[in-house]
């Protein structure tokens, strides 16, 4: 099945890298003459993309503004998301949203401020299915994948003998013999991969990226044997402390005495300054399951409560966005591009990590974009840190998670 | 003395805009200053109408203006806001169109999910600021004890060290502390498991400061009395030197030990000056978000419920409500109010137990 998508999906890609890319340039173009006859407008653009990937979007912005005669200012958000959701509610809020983490789409969405894409902006065909679920509610675009992102397996290259382990099983025999493997544990995010092996989820997916949040399945047997292995990694192997942290565990593959560390493309910058050898691998294997990351998609959407004619030249925007920016933002920003076209260029291809990332994004579910997502970070993340202290069973927790998600649910009025 | 207050009682006075202004030279002139300026305002009373008396209310209420200006802005009107919400369902959901629901919110408050919060979280509450105020009160003191020594020339150097943990930002001291205190990377632990090497004691096992229930709150006491320790010493040296030393000389003559100077003489004269500072110090701690949130997030988890830690007070349960994934406006307003009423009625009960201390 997912060998068949993916070959299908790569054929749709070879298609639209060698029609969909030139084409899509010349109808950029009759869509900005088109905005051009009408009155000129002023777009407002909201990014959380920081630094030199902030300027590239504005590179590309003020190009487009100038050939149609529209004038664009992009502003760097780096407030809360409730706070652009209430600003929105305001009336002060951006016409465009770009970047945004789109796990926070709900909140925006429940608040009726996501303009529908219209047709002829984006092909969804031509995205990572996931990327296209990530940005869609019921079956219906509501926002634009820019790029991805998902965690990999670091390892140290001095230290792993051979290729890195393809099984959890093996990586955790090596690192019991003093390699040593540390992570996040008690992060929701960089853990749900082993509950997704074992057979959990968090919502119901119904098909077409539809979640039910009336169907929760941390708390099934999948979510049990997982919450019974991460127990394991902290009480019995002692691989991680029970006050392991994002930090502790970074430091500790800095320093070389674990020799296994999950993470994404953040730490990448960071570890070759500092000149540690590693390398980065697809996640292992658990029970000869795939390891199923979170996926992380940069959204992009036009406020709905905006004026027509703005939302008109949003669109228009956003399709020169598309066309010109992911491939610099993989440059400035290790972005791992949503266009299946773009994940073959040579450029992407040729960086061994980003395709190490995208390799375990492929089996890799998004983060669900609902708003009830909201009630259940603190829940999973407090049951993680109670099953790393030995103080609740993996029964205990499957329940007390559950319950919790459905009351903070049922709280969110 | 008496000359210089009457003439800034002169100018101070809002009405130096009539006739009064040209009287003002031979006022500092009399040599009798003090009826001349009583004969001012007689003057002016007598030679304005009701309409200068108005004016003159007038003119204090202009000289207000900024302060009743930003006191509005700053505290009444956020006050107002808050009881307001505190009625309403506003929450990020329905962030443009909230609706009246009565009481509901206190309703909420106390059953359904958030049943298991309030009553532990409201013990531990009182619990802290009550323990956070009498032991920085007490390490205080002692210090100050020691520091009021006349025979120790190094008074001021010791005094202006144990001041540091007050000159320091609170908010980054308490993040090195949430550092010092971690169990397995802590420096703290580090230390003692070096001592315990050192000597050779195999038994030695890392402490959870801020990961058991019971130890973290105690740690919260200990890096509290740290940061408020320096307040009440400076404080009670301040008091101490304000005692007259004719008391001691005399119980000195009358026989008195060491510690009945310190029993008869020293505590009840430092303690009717400081007493009202323990229940500033109590009602402050009452509220200290900063204590809390920032050493240990409300955190151990606790297994009952998800609303609220194991060291979470009332005012960090509030924030947590206001924020993901709630972000319900209207019920953290509830308890910031349910919290206002008890804070002031507590510190109503205890200044009114202080007054009675006092008259006997």
């Amino acid at each position: 099945m997912r060998l068949k998508a993916i070959v299908l999906g790569s054929i749709v890609a070879l298609l639209a890298a060698a029609c969909g890319g030139p084409a899509a340039s010349p109808s950029a173009s009759a869509g900005a003459s088109a905005t051009a006859s009408a009155a000129p407008v002023e777009l407002l653009v909201w990014t959380h993309l920081t630094g030199p990937e902030r300027d590239e979007i504005d590179k590309v912005a003020q190009a487009w503004a100038k050939s149609t005669g529209n004038k664009v200012t992009v502003v760097l958000d780096s407030g809360d998301f409730s706070a652009a959701v209430t600003a929105i509610a305001g009336g002060k809020g951006p016409d465009v949203m770009y970047g945004l983490p789109h796990d926070n789409l709900g909140n925006f969405q429940k608040a009726g401020q996501l303009a529908a894409v219209p047709s002829g902006i984006i092909d969804a065909a031509a995205y990572v299915p996931q990327s296209i679920a990530a940005t869609s509610y019921d079956g219906k675009q509501y926002a634009v994948p820019v790029s991805m992102e998902a965690i990999g397996l670091f390892y140290r290259t001095d230290k792993v003998k051979g290729t890195p382990p393809t099984t959890f099983e093996d990586l955790r025999t090596q690192a019991k013999g003093g390699l040593g493997f540390k992570y996040d544990i008690k992060n929701f995010y960089f853990t749900y991969g082993f509950i997704g092996a074992n057979g959990g989820y968090v919502f119901k997916d119904k098909g077409n990226g539809a979640l039910d949040p009336s169907d929760i399945g941390l708390g099934n047997d999948g979510a049990k044997n997982a919450y019974q292995l991460l127990q394991d990694l902290v009480v019995s192997d002692k691989l991680m402390t029970k006050d392991e942290s994002g930090d502790t565990a970074k430091a500790a593959f800095q320093k070389g005495t674990s020799a296994f560390y999950i993470s994404g493309p953040w730490d990448v910058d960071g570890f070759k300054k500092a000149n540690v050898p590693f390398a980065v691998a697809k996640i292992p294997s658990v029970n000869g399951k795939a390891f199923t990351p979170f996926i992380g998609v940069q959204a992009a959407f036009v406020n709905s409560k905006t004026t027509d004619a703005k939302q008109k030249a949003a669109w228009d925007l956003i399709k020169k966005l598309q066309t010109d920016l992911p491939l610099q933002l993989f440059k400035v920003g290790n972005r791992i591009p949503a266009q299946k076209a773009l994940l073959g260029d040579s450029t992407v291809k040729a960086d061994a990590n980003v395709a190490a990332f995208a390799a375990s994004a492929q089996d890799g579910t998004p983060m669900p974009n609902i708003a009830a997502m909201a009630a259940v970070w603190g829940p999973a993340g407090g049951v993680l840190d109670l099953l790393a202290q030995n103080k609740i069973t993996p029964a205990a927790a499957a329940d007390k998670v559950v319950k919790d998600i459905k009351d903070g649910i049922a709280q969110q009025k | 003395m008496d000359q210089q207050r009457d003439v800034m009682r002169a100018e101070a006075h809002p009405l130096g805009g009539g006739g009064s202004a040209s009287s003002r030279p031979p006022v500092a002139s009399t040599s009798a200053p003090s009826a001349a300026g009583f004969r001012i305002t007689e003057l002016a009373d007598a030679g304005a109408a009701a309409g200068a008396r108005g004016l003159a209310r007038f003119t204090a209420y202009l000289y207000l203006t900024p302060a009743l200006f930003t006191m509005t802005l700053l505290t009444f009107i956020p006050i107002a806001l808050t009881i307001t919400v505190a009625f309403t369902d506003w929450s990020l959901a329905n962030f443009t169109d909230p609706r009246f629901i009565g009481l509901q919110n206190f309703v909420d408050l106390f059953t359904g999910p958030y049943s298991p919060v309030f009553v532990p979280t409201f013990i531990w509450n009182v619990a802290f600021a009550a323990l956070a105020a009498l032991t920085q009160y007490g390490v205080g003191l002692f210090v100050a004890l020691l520091l009021n020594n006349r025979h120790m020339r190094e008074t001021n150097f010791y005094r202006a060290i144990l001041i540091l943990p007050m000159a320091i930002p609170a908010t980054l001291s308490i993040v090195a502390w949430q550092g010092l205190l971690q169990e397995s990377s802590g420096q703290i632990n580090n230390l003692l498991e070096a001592i315990a090497n050192a000597i050779g004691w195999q038994g030695f096992e890392r402490i959870p400061f801020l990961l058991d229930d019971n130890l973290a709150k105690v740690s919260i006491i200990l890096v509290g009395i740290w940061f408020g320790f320096p307040w009440f010493m400076n404080m009670c040296l301040a008091a101490l030197s304000s005692i007259p030393a004719e008391l001691y000389e005399a119980a000195h003559v009358d026989g008195a030990t060491l510690f009945q100077r310190f029993r008869h003489v020293t505590m009840p004269l430092l303690l009717s000056f400081t007493m009202p500072l323990m229940v500033a110090s109590f009602a402050y701690n009452f509220t200290n978000f900063g204590a809390i949130y920032l050493l240990t997030r409300g955190n151990p988890v606790r297994v009952d419920t998800q609303w609220a830690g194991n060291t979470d007070i009332l005012i960090t349960v509030a924030y947590k409500l206001l924020g993901q994934p709630l972000y319900r406006y209207g019920l953290a307003s509830a308890m910031a109010l349910l919290l206002f009423v008890v804070v002031g009625s507590m510190a109503l009960a205890q200044i009114r137990a202080l007054r009675l201390v006092e008259e006997k």
